[in-house]
């Protein structure tokens, strides 16, 4: 089952979901330009580290055991990104980013789980932005901020901006315990 | 159960994040990604010099030497349960 935005701001408030720092404001009210609450997903926003994979000279096997972390994070570029200061990401080009909010899904014995799910905003993705394309699960038990697989599908070059409303989360109840 | 589980550590992609190299208990290696706040080491992880440290992991299933362990994040080769011997846990 989905939760709802009132739903989620229920699962926020009795620490069932922990989004630090958490998107606000919660509702829409007059004046206010942004909510990021839809009805079922909270909008979350980009971080400021990015990193830009090195790896056109490196062959990796997944069937070598033990290297695989390491071979990724020794055969990448970081940047940071800045106020004012985007990063810009070409067609055809891919990275790594992570969301400004680190997520925590506590388990709790006996009681009805949440896992989640991230999804890309439309908006982003009909100029090509596509934020994750194969890994969008957020496992009961997980703290952290989310990795974001970026890559520009499109014909543009893209801006991405440290802050900027980048996908958005999905929660879901997982029935039954967990072993 | 919470224990700590020998691994070798270098830098992570993330800042807060390392690269954690482990075994298994048939020797089989595997890597990860992990927090800081998941792992024990000092001094300061370089590519030429990874250190020793732990990883912390919740020990399910025991059966004669060996425990079925939790990792806080899955493994690239095994995802987040792996079998290790005792010994390697502290």
């Amino acid at each position: 089952m989905l939760l709802s935005n009132l739903e989620i701001h229920k699962a926020l408030d009795e620490g069932r979901l922990v989004i630090d720092p958490e998107p606000q404001p919660r509702f829409r009210e007059i004046g206010v330009k942004y909510c990021p609450y839809d009805s079922h997903t909270v909008d979350l926003k980009l971080g400021d580290e990015i990193k830009i994979p090195k790896l056109e000279s490196a062959t990796i096997d997944f069937t070598a055991p033990g290297k695989i972390a390491n071979l990724i994070a020794r055969n990448s570029d970081r940047h940071t990104l800045e106020e004012n200061r985007p990063y810009t990401l070409k067609p055809g080009k891919f990275l790594l980013a992570q969301t400004l909010e680190k997520i925590t899904l506590p388990i709790v014995s006996g009681s009805m789980n949440l896992a989640a799910r991230i999804e890309g905003k439309s908006s982003r993705a009909r100029c090509g932005l596509l934020v994750h394309f194969t890994a969008p699960t957020v496992h009961p038990g997980w703290s952290g901020p989310l990795t974001l697989e970026i890559i520009n599908l499109g014909e543009a070059k893209l801006n991405l901006h440290f802050g900027m409303p980048i996908a958005q989360l999905i929660i879901e109840q997982v029935a039954g315990e967990i072993f | 159960m919470e224990k700590w589980l020998d691994c070798t550590i270098s830098p992570g992609q993330f800042t807060g994040e390392f690269a954690v190299q482990g075994e298994m208990f048939d020797s089989t290696e595997f890597s990860l990604f992990a927090p800081k706040e998941d792992l024990k080491f000092s001094g300061e992880p370089s590519w030429d010099k990874p250190v020793k440290g732990s990883i912390r992991v919740t020990v399910g299933e025991q059966k004669d030497n060996l425990l079925l362990v939790s990792l806080p994040r899955p493994a690239f080769e095994n995802g987040r349960v792996i079998t290790v011997k005792k010994e390697q846990i502290k």
